[in-house]
């Protein structure tokens, strides 16, 4: 090839090559489904996919002026009731295997870029316990997350993107009946029942005496993790916090009460409400989270922890018919029939030596 | 930092380029080699300034054997003493934990375990400066100045997955003024190696991977149809990963004007053992057979040691893949292998006379070098009985098709939706067998036809040539970045 031939080569690849990359960035950057740049344009919708890549776009650009934290025992939530029942706009900002930390990252984002009116909190108790000072954990992915636009280029220039989420973005938004309150639901791609529950379950042998709930280190985490909730409670008045605590399965508590960390989430649960009951925004709900036949029933369960859709309406409903609050009066009591449950179950098991007892219904 | 990222090829290839050129453009030939310098040592060491105090000390370390050598003249003394720091400097990062392991099992001794990182290169440039000193204690080799020697060995096109360039390969072409202007010619056949090199890794050899991964990972779940397929997907991912990292090192290297030496030549067409080791890796079956077959008598010194000598180069080759029983194994299957050829050398020759008797012998060693990659590629030497329990057991229980929902192509979700739609549940695992059996077909075919350098060199100014390779590239650009499906995703 001559050198003339090979300047058109270069030449033609160069402008070629700029220009596919170029139609790329731009496909990325209109369609955006991980609202990484601005909200869906109309009349595209906002399809709920990846949470590690979405949330902070959503929260930044979304339109909304609730918001509702939690776990993956909150993601089976339809948080279209709460929209319904409160007239409000509500953002899923669910994590997987929340931390506080992550979650207040997510609240205080929120607030910078719209009115929040309510804050709907699935709480659970180890969220209260992490390390503090963990955000960005893991989850966040980097190049979502930072401002940075040279790293724009993982989002701008990925085949899955192109080929597979602007596609199903496309799709999806096509479908009137897409219900965006079941942003991150995984109940409906799961199987429930006992065996399902018991199949993923592997506790440790050995029942551990209980931590004490009076060690340094975990009440320096608490007394940290509730300081950032705190904070964000009395800078924001005109927010109405609504706790709930969070279901989960027998089997998990089974998990908790082996490794001893039992009353060490009974007290973070207990301090949680001590601290922010005092204010006029927040209220505390029970959810069904000691109810027997929403923690016991593995029928109603994917694996040791996750309830189904039925049981997260009911925790909902709790929410939204204002049954069964909580206060610092209260808290005791209503965290005194869970330990019933839990020691009851431990009992049995003892004494039937087998977990056949937990297929047969209404063992509780 | 790795060639198949956004960094290396938006940012740092373009900045070593302009600058080198543009220096050189200039007549500042030393500030452009400095240039050059410095972005491998920037590409070497990014994100893990160990790495850059490593490479300093082994080149310091072997430029000060050199200098040891020319001032007081004692070679031996001081050649010796280089290699045995490039070895030392080997086994502590590559075989002590290997070498405490076996250690501990024979002796029924506790010594710790160093679970030390393997740094990355570390054994390509540690055996080209061994090739060095190994040169300069014969004379045919003088002694380079510092910039000359780290433009050597730090260069960053071949740093860390080879080719294993020796100092008379690279040196002389960095002190060689025509080479120093911008060639159109070489650029434009470097450029098209590069963006060849960067879709055999990513869009074939990634693909593979997914498929050869997930057999290996899980032995015992695979039936025989499964195991085939699982070896054969590891077969080509190994070939289209390393000869595909090897021609965009070669084809950065020409973007430099710099001519790196042939490293694959199609060794999957080989009808021999020894043919394919004169294709596969072609310059570290260079390195042992100059340095470690040659001084061990090599074949003057009679039938035997001659097939002796073959046996502990390829065991010792076996030792240099990796710090495992499995690469030793390997090695020496390979070595068996050729001591065989070389035993039955005239029925072999004799068979090759007619086509089917080649087609046989071609059939019969791709069959070998399949199964020599089992070993190569299996977790623990405990899996290895059992893949071929798997693989010759007969058995067939569907897995086939449970492995092709391995692919992760982004490209598959349209596809799959309108399968779904059209065809049901048995367009949709059509699609998924088709889209591997795509995959091995395309590597087949590539890998018996023309090499990526045959291509380049034959180069011609097409307009639908400039067209496959900017969406080759493009193609290859965004399959970089990979949505990962998180594992703990749901909880």
């Amino acid at each position: 090839m001559s050198e003339k031939e090979c300047k058109k080569f270069i030449k033609g690849f160069g402008i070629l090559t700029a220009l596919l990359l170029f139609a790329a960035a731009v496909l990325v950057i209109v369609f955006d489904p991980y609202f990484h740049y601005h909200a869906p344009i109309s009349p595209l919708k906002a399809i709920y996919t990846k949470k590690e890549y979405q949330l902070n776009g959503a929260v930044e650009h979304l339109d909304h002026d609730a918001l509702m934290l939690g776990s993956s025992v909150t993601m089976n939530i339809n948080s279209s009731d709460f929209d319904r029942a409160f007239g409000c706009s509500t953002l899923k900002a669910v994590v997987s295997g929340a931390k506080c930390s992550t979650l207040c990252y997510y609240l205080d984002k929120a607030y910078r870029y719209n009115d929040i009116k309510y804050v709907f909190w699935g709480l659970d108790p180890d969220q209260i316990c992490y390390e503090p000072d963990e955000v960005p954990d893991q989850e966040q992915v980097y190049y979502m997350r930072d401002k940075n636009p040279l790293n724009d280029v993982n989002y701008l220039w990925s085949m899955d993107v192109i080929f597979k989420e602007i596609p199903n973005m496309i799709a999806m938004s096509a479908h009137s009946d897409y219900d965006q309150g079941l942003a991150y639901e995984f109940a409906s791609q799961s199987v429930f029942g006992a065996q399902q529950a018991l199949a993923t379950h592997q506790p440790e042998g050995d029942i551990h005496r209980m931590n004490s709930i009076d060690g340094e280190d975990f009440v320096r985490r608490i007394n940290a993790n509730m300081d950032m909730v705190e904070a964000l409670v009395a800078a924001h008045p005109e927010t109405e916090y609504r706790f709930f605590f969070t279901v989960a399965g027998i089997l998990w508590w089974d998990i908790h009460y082996r490794s001893g960390n039992m009353e060490r989430y009974f007290a973070a649960w207990k301090n949680a409400v001590e601290r922010l009951d005092r204010y006029d925004n927040v209220t505390f709900y029970s959810g069904v989270f000691n109810s027997a036949g929403a923690v016991c029933d593995l029928s109603h369960y994917c694996d040791y922890c996750h309830a189904d859709a039925q049981i997260n309406a009911l925790q909902a409903a709790s929410v939204i018919n204002g049954d069964r609050i909580i206060t610092a009066d209260t808290v005791d009591d209503e965290i005194d029939i869970l330990r019933s449950i839990i020691l009851d179950f431990e009992d049995r098991l003892t004494t039937e030596g087998n977990w056949d007892f937990l297929y047969s219904d209404g063992w509780y | 930092m790795y060639f198949n990222s956004y960094i290396f090829i938006f940012l740092l290839v373009p900045f070593a380029l302009v600058g080198y050129h543009t220096l050189n453009h200039f007549k500042k030939y030393r500030p452009a080699l400095a240039w050059v310098v410095f972005a491998s040592l920037v590409f070497y060491s990014w994100g893990n300034i160990f790495l850059f105090c490593l490479i300093a000390a082994s080149v310091a370390g072997n430029h000060i054997c050199s200098l040891l050598i020319k001032k007081t003249g004692k070679k031996k003394l001081f050649g010796i003493t280089g290699i045995v720091f490039d070895l030392g400097l080997l086994f502590y990062f590559k075989y002590y934990d290997f070498f405490v392991s076996n250690v501990n099992a024979l002796f029924s001794t506790d010594w710790a375990l160093k679970h030390i990182a393997l740094p990355m290169g570390i054994s390509f440039y540690t055996f080209q400066q061994i090739s060095y000193i190994a040169d300069r204690m014969t004379d045919k080799a003088g002694h380079y100045d510092l910039l000359d020697y780290m433009g050597f060995v730090t260069f960053f096109p071949q740093l860390v997955a080879g080719p294993i360039v020796k100092h008379s390969d690279l040196v002389p072409q960095f002190k060689d003024e025509k080479k120093k202007h911008f060639d159109y010619v070489s650029f434009s056949k470097g450029l098209m190696l590069f963006v060849l090199g960067l879709s055999k890794k990513v869009l074939i050899a990634d693909t593979l991977s997914r498929y050869a991964d997930h057999g290996f990972d899980n032995v015992a779940w695979l039936d025989t149809p499964a195991a085939a397929a699982v070896m054969l997907c590891y077969t080509f991912q190994l070939y289209y990963d390393f000869s595909g990292y090897c021609d965009m090192a070669i084809g950065l290297g020409r973007m430099f004007n710099v001519d790196l030496p042939l490293n694959f030549n199609l060794p999957y067409k080989s009808k021999s053992i020894r043919e394919f080791w004169r294709r596969w890796h072609i310059t570290l079956s260079g390195f042992f057979r100059e340095y470690v077959y040659f001084p061990l008598g090599g074949s003057r010194k009679g039938r035997f040691r001659k097939e002796l000598n073959t046996f502990i180069i390829f065991m010792l080759s076996g030792l240099w893949h990796g710090a495992a029983w499995n690469f030793v194994i390997w090695g020496c299957f390979h070595g068996l292998m050729l001591v065989l050829e070389d035993i039955f050398a005239k029925p072999l020759e004799r068979l090759e006379k007619s086509r089917i008797g080649s087609g046989i012998k071609w059939l019969c060693t791709f069959i070998l070098i399949n199964l020599s990659w089992v070993l190569f590629r299996v977790n623990s030497l405990s899996d290895l009985p059992l893949f071929f329990k798997k693989l010759f057991g007969l058995t067939s229980e569907g897995k086939l098709l449970e492995l092709a929902f391995k692919a992760d192509s982004a490209l598959l979700y349209i596809p799959d939706v309108l399968a779904k739609k059209l065809g049901g549940e048995g367009m949709h695992n059509a699609l998924y067998l088709g889209f591997m059996a795509l995959g091995l077909l395309i590597a087949a075919l590539s890998g018996l036809g023309k090499s990526a350098y045959e291509r380049a060199d034959s180069l011609r100014y097409r307009k639908r040539t400039v067209i496959a390779l900017s969406l080759l590239f493009f193609f290859s650009v965004i399959s970089l970045s990979k949505v990962i499906v998180f594992l703990y995703s749901n909880f």
